[in-house]
């Protein structure tokens, strides 16, 4: 039989809790928002900024990958008939 | 004609290459496939929950590298020499996130901070304090929490220094 429901701990609080338990206190008990608007909305610029990075890495692999075929090909066809 | 061509291509393909590796290398990721990705706003991935212990989660990446899944936590606007503590330990609560989903623990997992890349290995003695602070945690929910540092200059950088009781003012 399953036991009682855990109340859940969310990872990114560890280390709000880690960084000072009161902030992590304030927070999650107590209810309160902090003043970092600007920051949280800038740090989420930059996590786009570097999904866009990670995609673009992904792209630019598959475009070399798909050129090299082709360019083997052609080698391949022009020695062959050459 | 088909020769010349050929090895124009070939080129071209070469320049993709290093754009590409250069492209990871720069976000800080080491080159392997990412199958979980939560940093784009367009396709935000579903937590990982694991029940047992009452923890969830997202972290930014998880990659597969030898057949094993490593989660990736990034922190692109951060400089610093050293990983902080915090963030090593939401990157501890990552692995251990992830050995309970899968079944599988993770060897190790990556902080990316702007200009350089942390590994936490995720040992037996990790796993125990993130399981120690998660209960600490959940004893703290009934109890007032007081401040637990003696660092002013962190205090300035907190969300609640302004309305903070307990706040170490210079
Ligand atoms: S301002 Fe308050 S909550 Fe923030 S770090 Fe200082 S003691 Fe902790």
């Amino acid at each position: 039989m399953p036991g009682p429901r855990l109340p859940i701990i969310r990872a990114s609080e560890i280390g709000e809790y880690v960084y000072c338990a009161r902030a992590w206190w304030l927070r999650r008990v107590a209810g309160l928002e902090p003043e970092e608007r600007a920051r949280r909305e800038y740090g989420t610029t930059l996590h786009h900024r570097h999904a866009r990075s990670v995609a673009l890495s992904r792209l630019f692999a598959i475009i070399a990958a798909l050129l090299g075929t082709l360019a083997l090909a052609l080698l391949i066809g022009g020695w062959m008939a050459g | 004609m088909a020769i010349t061509v050929g090895l124009a291509l070939l080129l071209l393909a070469l320049v993709a290459l290093i754009g590409a590796l250069r492209l990871r290398a720069s976000a800080g990721l080491p080159w392997a496939p990412v199958v979980y990705r939560d940093t784009d706003a367009q396709s935000p991935e579903r937590p990982l929950i694991a029940r047992r212990i009452g923890l969830v989660g997202k972290p930014d990446y998880l990659i597969q590298k030898r057949g094993r899944l490593i989660p990736v936590e990034v922190k692109p606007g951060r400089n610093a020499t050293r990983p902080y503590e915090s963030d090593l330990m939401q990157l501890a609560a990552y692995c251990l996130l992830l050995e309970e989903t899968t079944g599988v623990a993770p060897p190790y997992g990556l902080l990316c901070y702007a200009d350089r890349t942390f590994r936490l290995s995720y040992t037996a003695q990790v796993r125990q304090e993130t399981l120690a602070l998660i209960e600490e945690m959940r004893a703290a929910l009934d109890n007032e929490c007081d401040r637990s540092h003696d660092d002013p200059a962190r205090c300035l950088g907190c969300g609640f220094f302004s309305m903070c009781d307990q706040a170490l003012r210079r």
